[in-house]
């Protein structure tokens, strides 16, 4: 066999392997590093202005299965009981800096709520929001309300795309933009401190917490991305 | 003639009598004499051949003599006068000649005033009771003439009482000083303290007199008596800086406005009150925008200034200059962090958002995997630093929750010096691997730790709430500092939400501070939260909790009580870190013409002293020209060289220093230069206090034994001196001692026994 060809297989041997190691970094025995500070993994509990099936509480297993994955391939000491916290109810969300919510349906903050959701962010919370796609139309209506709302909430601060450079993609898993499951096709929108840049709360339109229950009927490679993009942001969150 | 031949006149040589200065004692005197004459007489004993004895006892008396003459020169002959007249005392009178003197309450000047109350009757009665000196004093202290008394200015930019009373008391030798009388408006404007003085003059049996000028009350005025700020800042920290005001008759608010050279930055206003001290606090970004003008500003000079308020007068006291040095380089923090946690990203935002600190973070993601942010190169990538060197660059570090174990030996020992040698800050987080519960027992690490692992504080990890309750000694430390009155900042944090999550601390080692504790309950002791310590030349803290991040989300979002502790917990931390040369005038802002003190301190590559290094400095004056200071080697002071400079000019001034390692020891080489800056400006301090301090002389005339008049008037004070004249018993003589080392006589005659001698040896054939 001609050697030249040979170290040619070899070359890109290393490069498959190299992309491979790169795109799934998680260690291998991630349950045995020190875990140390606990995280929880809360649902937002909020009210939707439209009666569909899905509201706040949407498929509550795919919060758990996430809690699960971070467990498993991250160092992050995750508390896997589930855990609600009600927007109208302050003293409970300040406990808890990292909050996730979705829905299928439009949703209006009340006054009292949108002014909850602006101070716990400005406090320092992080929130992680996830348009459940209602199947009867595809149409990203949560997506819709919460672009629409964080611009009503947040005059004063930035509200725009997230760049796919962003270190949220970075952060753990390596992922070329925010990964897409069902459902319309929207970039991630994000609230941004003014002053610091920081991410203050993300939001995507494909459905990712569909991805992190991995129906039978979704493609499973998404359903992994999705996964990875749920550990990112919470390494985001935890990080920044 | 005769009088300049002898000095003095005859007539004094009759009323005294002539002696030595330092005398010898007679047998000795005659005994000394001899064995020079007996020294001469053998020294010509070659050349007796040929003297005849006449002749040799000629040489030998003249040389004698000569000799004689010589070593009562070195001795001090002096002509002693006895005095005996009772009035024979000296009554200094001092006259402020400061600018203060110059203010007038719409009539005559201060120093006016006191001139007239020391009228020609005033003099003459003083007179009475001994010899009056006059003296002016202010930068210094001089002697006046009488006649010169009326061309006295009030030019002096400062008033130096205390050094002033001293003076007159040391400059009046071989008769005694009775009694010195003070005309002045009795603030010394230098930090001297004239009440000691004035003791001190007492104690030498003259007794101090106050007669005060200027009056208390006179018109409206708002003075800038004090302000308080940073030496040096980072370009881009926020800077607070206290104002102290004083006002009088006027009943609106008052205006305090601060300026970066020309460029106005922001103003506070201080509320209506009565009459008395008030405090202003500015804050504002160093080097950057102001609240309300964003334009940068080249200068580091900034201006208090309040503007002209209630048909204010005297203007003199509404302005105050400073300087706050601007750094560019940042505070560089390690923070090492054992897991993600939201404890880790809150105290590193908070970080990241001041411009203070540069926070390299290496948080431990896995096995042998590490998410490094902060740090541009590639030296953090396998994790925590093996070199004193890479590490050598952080003036801190954080240990975050993470367990003994990740540190070999030798990056403990790394730790360790870093502290100890290099003058580093170390923090450890509470946390489950934190302190016992991470293995730090028994590792040189927990040497440093302000508190005892092992024991009882090797119990398990309490996730339960709790208050960080401060001690007495907390509610003053500057890291807990959210408010400068200390029982207002006990409040503050009184009202801090509850933490949660402790390592259990039982016990604080000897010598370490507790700031802050869990407080006792339930038959359970308290338990120490913060305590602080310093070790060798850096200083270590440790905090027990695992979740101060409640203190941000539990709080209202405009609330800064987390940034701020954590800001000056780092800050306190980093303190301690010294740079291998630093440069530093002794003040911000100079007036033209004041000695300004340079001093370098210089380390060598190990942090150590380096007392043999070639320091120089460069300073540019305001026009560009550039003088070139050799900084010397202070003796007995390690590592710190020290040169002075006078500014000759208004403006900026800036120090350029360098310093070059020698070969020997310690690695050679040229350190990095640094830089330092002052101002020069023409400015008195005379005007901060412009009323007369009745107080201030009421206790320097009771320290010195005197009356005390604040009127102007001196009669009081002249019938004390002149009673205690009259009623004074000279117990001893006074004695006038005159030198007459340098009486043309007595040069005269030295010679002439060395010409006489000279004579006969030439006669004898000897010269």
């Amino acid at each position: 066999m001609n050697p030249r060809l040979i170290l040619r297989a070899l070359a890109l041997l290393a490069c498959v392997l190299a992309n491979a190691s790169a795109a799934d970094p998680a260690p291998r025995n991630a349950q045995q590093l020190v875990q140390t500070g606990q995280f929880f993994f809360p649902r937002l509990q909020f009210t939707c202005t439209e009666n569909l099936p899905d509201k706040w509480d949407a498929w509550p297993i795919g919060d758990q299965k996430l809690r699960d994955s971070l467990k498993a391939m991250t160092n992050i000491n995750v508390l896997v009981d589930p855990v609600v916290v009600n927007l109208a109810h302050p003293d409970q969300l300040m406990q808890y800096p990292f909050v996730f919510m979705t829905s299928e349906a439009h949703f209006k903050l009340s006054e009292v709520d949108g002014k909850n959701l602006r101070e716990y962010l400005l406090r320092g919370g992080f929130l992680l929001a996830d348009d459940c796609v209602w199947n009867q139309t595809n149409e990203s209506l949560f997506y819709a309300s919460f672009c629409s709302e964080m611009k009503r909430l947040f005059p004063d601060q930035v509200v725009r795309e997230v760049p796919d450079d962003h270190e949220i993609y970075t952060c753990f898993y390596k992922l070329e933009h925010v990964p897409w499951v069902q459902g319309e096709v929207h970039p991630a929108m994000g609230v941004f401190d003014h002053e610091t840049g920081r991410l203050m709360a993300l939001c995507t339109s494909g459905d990712i917490h569909c991805g992190w229950v991995g129906f039978q009927n979704l493609n499973q490679e998404y359903c992994k991305d999705s996964i990875k993009m749920g550990v990112n942001t919470v390494v985001y969150c935890l990080t920044h | 003639m005769l009088d300049w031949l002898i000095k003095y006149a005859p007539a004094d040589y009759r009323a005294g009598e002539l002696g030595l200065a330092h005398p010898l004692r007679p047998e000795l005197a005659v005994l000394a004499l001899a064995g020079v004459a007996l020294l001469m007489w053998w020294l010509y004993r070659r050349e007796a051949p040929r003297l005849t004895r006449a002749r040799r006892f000629a040489l030998v008396a003249f040389r004698t003599i000569g000799v004689a003459l010589l070593i009562t020169a070195v001795l001090g002959p002096v002509l002693r006068l006895r005095q005996k007249d009772d009035a024979s005392g000296v009554i200094a009178v001092a006259i402020d000649a400061s600018k203060s003197m110059g203010l007038s309450a719409g009539g005559p000047s201060r120093l006016d005033a006191a001139r007239d109350a020391l009228s020609a009757s005033a003099l003459e009665r003083l007179s009475k009771a001994g010899q009056v000196r006059l003296f002016a004093f202010g930068n210094a202290v001089r002697p006046l003439d009488a006649a010169r008394l009326g061309a006295l200015a009030a030019g002096d930019e400062a008033t130096h009482l205390a050094a002033g009373i001293k003076d007159i008391a040391q400059s009046v030798r071989g008769v005694p000083l009775e009694a010195m009388l003070l005309l002045t408006d009795g603030v010394d404007t230098t930090g001297g303290d004239p009440e000691a003085m004035a003791r001190y003059a007492a104690g030498r049996g003259t007794a101090v007199h106050a007669v005060g000028f200027g009056g208390v009350g006179s018109g409206p005025d708002a003075a800038i008596t004090a302000v308080r700020h940073p030496r040096a800042a980072q370009a881009g920290s926020l800077v607070e800086v206290g104002v102290s005001v004083a006002r009088r008759a006027i009943s609106g608010p008052i205006e305090v406005k601060l300026f970066r050279g020309d460029t106005f930055i922001k103003d506070v206003e201080l509320p209506p009150q009565g009459d008395g001290p008030q405090t202003a606090t500015l804050s504002f970004i160093a080097g950057g925008g102001g609240d309300q003008n964003s334009a940068e500003g080249a200068s580091s000079t900034y201006r208090i200034e309040i503007p002209a308020v209630g048909g204010e007068k005297l203007l003199d006291n509404n302005r105050r200059d400073f300087r706050i040095d601007l750094q560019e380089s940042r505070v560089e923090v390690l923070f090492v962090e054992g897991s993600p946690r939201h404890e880790f990203a809150f105290i590193r935002r908070c970080m990241s958002d001041d411009k203070v600190f540069k926070v390299v973070t290496l948080l431990r993601l896995g096995h042998d995997r590490w998410y490094t942010s902060g740090d541009e190169g590639t030296a953090l990538a396998n994790g925590f630093p093996k070199t004193a060197e890479a590490l050598g660059r952080f003036k801190a570090i954080i240990l975050s929750d993470i367990e003994a174990a990740q540190f070999p030996a030798d990056q403990q020992k790394l730790i360790s010096d870093f502290v100890s040698v290099r003058g580093g800050g170390l923090l450890m987080l509470g946390g489950t691997n934190s302190f016992n519960l991470g293995g730090w027992a028994d590792t040189p690490v927990a040497e440093l730790l302000p508190v005892r692992l092992g024991g009882a504080s090797a119990g398990a990890f309490d996730a339960g709430e709790f208050p960080f309750e401060l001690t007495k000694e907390g509610t003053e430390h500057e890291i807990l500092a959210l408010a400068s009155d200390p029982a207002e900042n006990a409040s503050q944090w009184h009202v801090m939400p509850l933490l949660k999550g402790l390592n259990p601390l039982y016990s604080a080692k000897p010598g370490a501070h507790v700031l802050a504790q869990r407080p006792a309950s339930g038959g359970s002791p308290a338990q120490v939260l913060l305590a602080v310590q310093d070790v060798g030349a850096g200083r270590v803290a440790a905090f027990a909790s695992a979740n101060s991040w409640r203190w941000k989300m539990l709080k209202p979002a405009a609330d800064d009580s987390f940034r701020r502790f954590w800001s000056q917990m780092i800050r306190w931390l980093a303190a301690g870190s010294k740079e291998l040369l630093t440069v530093e005038p002794d003040v911000g802002v100079a007036d033209v013409g004041q000695q300004v003190t340079i001093t370098a301190q210089v380390l060598d590559r190990a942090h150590r002293p380096a007392n043999s290094a070639t320091v120089t400095a460069k300073v540019k004056d305001p026009f560009g020209h550039i003088d070139e200071l050799t900084l010397p080697w202070v003796l007995g002071e390690e590592g710190v060289y020290r040169a002075t400079y006078r500014p000759n000019d208004v403006g900026d001034y800036e120090i350029a220093a360098t310093a070059e390692l020698p070969a020997a020891g310690g690695g050679a080489g040229v350190l990095e230069p640094r830089t330092a800056a002052f101002s020069a400006v023409r400015s008195s301090p005379e005007f901060s206090h412009p009323d007369l301090d009745g107080a201030a002389l009421t206790r320097i005339a009771e320290a010195g034994e005197g009356t005390v008049d604040l009127q102007g008037k001196l009669d009081k004070a002249i019938e004390a001196i002149v009673a205690h004249a009259s009623n004074r018993k000279v117990a001893a003589e006074a004695i006038d001692e005159r030198e007459l080392r340098d009486a043309p006589l007595l040069l005269l005659a030295i010679a002439l026994c060395w010409f006489l001698e000279w004579i006969v040896r030439r006669k004898t054939g000897l010269a």
